[in-house]
């Protein structure tokens, strides 16, 4: 019990430190979201300067804003008509989130799949391809392999669609796109999470009992040989967040993702302050199962 | 019978690993063709040929800048030739605009956009188009009631003769009428040099604005693995650091830098890294700090198990009775131990550095310097995937670029993985 206290704890404090550095750091940059428009006057931008309280001492700033934000307004967008920054959160967000989730389970599927095969004859050409086509897909960038995708399966095969957002179809090539260095990396994991199960005592005891190879490496090397991608995979969600900045842009996907980059580069504050924030309980949320999953898959880590 | 040692071993492994070898192979060859490459093909990627714009791999042209200007002795404008004969063939060239009109399909009148001038006939494309008849299928889109193409109009070829005497000036120029002749490097058929051809060649194409491909492959390369070792390095010298530090001093003080490790590991810094680029001005020195200040957490977390692997060992503990002081123990006795398995995975932490700074650069953030923007491969391949096309005619852009990355990171990731395979075959990440 301790322990999930620990990392709960441990979780709250990171969002606290996210929360705080993405805000002084948006707040004591040089210029403002007023600046970049010449035509207002004067006396305007000193309204709007007063109305959302850029007037007063940064402190008291981040005192109201975190004060807001606990009790669930995180403010408006600067520079999209007064939208509620909740508003545009809640249309951007399921996009993102349907393309990382199919990433992902795209990610687990392919990588554990070839890791366990590779895992099962080492050394053999199944293993050294699986290898070396992973090192390729860690080497091969998004906007590498999305325009190759799109180029080949929507340009000249016109199989699936270009770009853009609306059935299952269209997330296909982007999800396969953000999946592979994450499939790449999965695969060497779990090859070698296998290989280091499979040489150990109990394995060659259950052999020798006379289980079925089908169920030696599903019930008892499973286990053990999936903690390494386990233990990687919050770390690997939280780049796929990273990632689909990239894929929504190539494929036009309305997500979370552009809106942060246009917001940043807006400097529209509450809309970037709201991304951040919701990244990064996301990425914790993440986090905090993957290291749940491993308490349970491994019972030695529950001690600490 | 000799022995072997483990560093002789470690290197055995890599020789039979054909896979990394290759990948180290690779790399060499890209950080040669980068940084000696741009010496070698000699034309400046700066070079803007406006009139060629995108053309594909091979392409040729007469040496020249966009304009050439000739005049009796003086030195040549927009040439540069060496003591000899001369001789340049040119064809001045219009772009002429040509509207098609239809009317109830049937053509009503071709005439030229500028002067208004009508035709009768004009030949397209093999088809001939004459006014009162059906035009050919499939030149007109459905609806469509006006076309507009543009035709080229050549007038009569000339030679001009000239040579270039020791100082470098322009004698016995043969024209016409007057001292100075300007030509556009569009209207040149050829320039021959002691009767040798001047040509560039433009392996790989040339870009958007006419720039060289290649060379801008070449210079962004530059770019790119600069800022993949630099930052690399700010990395490595933080990580080393803090992660000594933490093994050595123990107790309370390690647990909290590692928690602190710990707790930055799970924020999202490429976002942080990305504010930081918008925000203050992309410079290149900010980028390896901040690049660098990602990536260190890894570092300190390796470089600390392995300081705390060493620090019971009996010479370090004779180290400390013999009163060498805490220092004089960290650098001369504990780090230069650390350093192979640090030298395998800032191997591994390169190739990342390059994609994350790519990352940006594709975003629509490339670094800058004093101002100017430095095209890393990033860039390039954004613009490629920018200027691509519709179905994609000008695939060079985007192609040279990305495989040239490709190539690096593959190489990169290969030997990396090979030498912790072979150095450290423990540790498997």
């Amino acid at each position: 019990m301790r322990f999930f206290f620990a990392k709960i704890i441990y979780a709250v404090t990171v969002l606290f430190i996210l929360a705080t550095v993405t805000f002084l750091m948006i707040r004591l940059a040089p210029g403002g979201p007023f600046s970049q428009d010449q035509a207002l006057d004067v006396s305007v931008t000193d309204a709007l300067n007063k109305r959302y309280h850029f007037d007063k001492p940064i402190l008291t700033q981040y005192k109201i804003y975190m004060q807001n934000a606990l009790s669930g307004d995180l403010g408006v967008s600067l520079k999209q008509k007064n939208k509620p920054v909740s508003e545009i959160i809640v249309t951007h967000l399921p996009p993102s989130l349907f393309l990382g989730a199919i990433a992902i389970v795209l990610a687990l599927l392919i990588g554990c799949s070839a890791g366990i095969v590779s895992s099962l004859y080492p050394n053999s050409g199944v293993d050294y391809w699986c290898m070396g086509l992973s090192v390729i897909g860690i080497s091969l960038p998004a906007f590498v392999f999305g325009p190759l995708l799109q180029t080949f399966f929507a340009r000249y095969l016109h199989w699936l669609p270009v770009a853009g957002y609306g059935d299952i179809w269209h997330l296909f090539l982007p999800s396969l796109t953000l999946a592979l260095p994450f499939a790449s990396r999965f695969a060497r994991l779990m090859r070698s999470g296998m290989l280091e199960v499979l040489n150990q005592d109990f394995i060659r005891t259950a052999k020798s009992k006379g289980v079925r190879p089908f169920k030696l490496i599903t019930i008892h090397a499973l286990r053990g040989g999936i903690l390494p991608v386990v233990s990687y995979l919050g770390p690997a969600i939280a780049s796929i967040t990273t990632g689909s900045l990239v894929v929504e842009q190539i494929f036009a996907i309305p997500g979370l993702g552009r809106e942060f980059v246009q917001s940043a580069l807006n400097r529209d504050y509450f809309l970037v302050m709201g991304t951040v924030i919701v990244y990064g309980v996301f990425i914790v949320i993440c986090n905090l199962i993957s290291n749940f999953m491993y308490a349970v898959l491994d019972p030695r880590v529950r001690e600490y | 019978m000799h022995s072997i040692s483990p560093t002789q071993m470690a290197f055995m492994r890599l020789y039979k690993n054909k896979l990394s070898l290759f990948g180290g192979v690779l790399v060499l060859f890209m950080i040669i063709f980068c940084v000696f490459g741009p010496y070698i093909f000699a034309d400046d990627a700066s070079t803007i040929r406006l009139f060629f714009g995108a053309r594909p791999p091979l392409f040729s042209h007469p040496d020249s800048a966009s304009q050439v200007m000739l005049t009796a002795n003086k030195k040549p404008r927009g040439l540069t030739l060496d003591e000899g004969k001369v001789e340049i063939k040119w064809q001045k060239q219009q772009i002429q605009e040509i509207r098609i009109v239809l009317r109830r399909g049937k053509v009503k009148s071709i005439q030229y956009q500028k002067d208004a001038k009508h035709l009768n006939k004009i030949k397209l494309n093999n088809n001939l188009i004459i006014v009162g008849q059906k035009p050919p299928v499939g030149l007109f889109k459905p609806h469509q009631r006006v076309l507009i193409v543009r035709q080229k109009k050549s007038f009569a070829t000339h030679i001009t003769h000239f040579d270039i005497d020791k100082t470098g000036i322009v004698k016995n120029l043969q024209t016409a009428n007057s001292t100075t002749i300007t030509l556009k490097a569009e209207n040149i058929i050829y320039i021959k040099h002691n009767n040798k051809l001047k040509t560039i060649i433009h392996l790989l194409g040339t870009d958007e604005l006419g720039r060289d491909l290649l060379q801008r492959i070449m210079l962004g390369g530059r770019v790119s693995l600069l800022v993949g070792i630099v930052a690399t390095l700010v990395s490595l010298i933080i990580g080393v650091l803090y992660g000594t530090t933490a093994a050595y001093m123990g107790g309370l003080i390690d647990k909290l830098m590692m928690g602190l490790v710990d707790i930055l590991y799970a924020l999202p810094f490429i976002f942080l890294v990305l504010l930081l680029m918008v925000i203050f001005d992309r410079n290149i020195l900010l980028l390896f700090l901040a690049l660098g200040l990602v990536q260190w957490l890894t570092m300190a977390r390796i470089v600390r198990g392995q300081v705390l692997s060493l620090i019971n060992q009996d010479y370090i503990q004779a180290a400390k009775l013999s009163g060498a002081s805490v220092f004089k123990i960290l650098y001369k006795h504990i780090v230069p131990h650390t350093l192979g398995t640090v030298i395998v995975f800032t191997t591994l932490m390169v190739p990342t550095v390059i994609l994350e700074e790519s990352f940006l650069a594709f975003i629509g953030l490339p670094v800058q310097y004093q101002g100017t923007t430095l095209d890393s491969w990033g860039s390039l391949v954004h613009q490629g995937s920018l200027a691509l096309g519709e179905s994609g005619q000008k695939y060079w852009l985007l192609l040279f670029p990305s495989l040239a990355m490709v190539f690096t990171l593959f190489g990169l990731n290969a030997l990396g993985d090979g030498l912790r395979d072979a150095f450290d075959p423990k540790t498997k990440v």
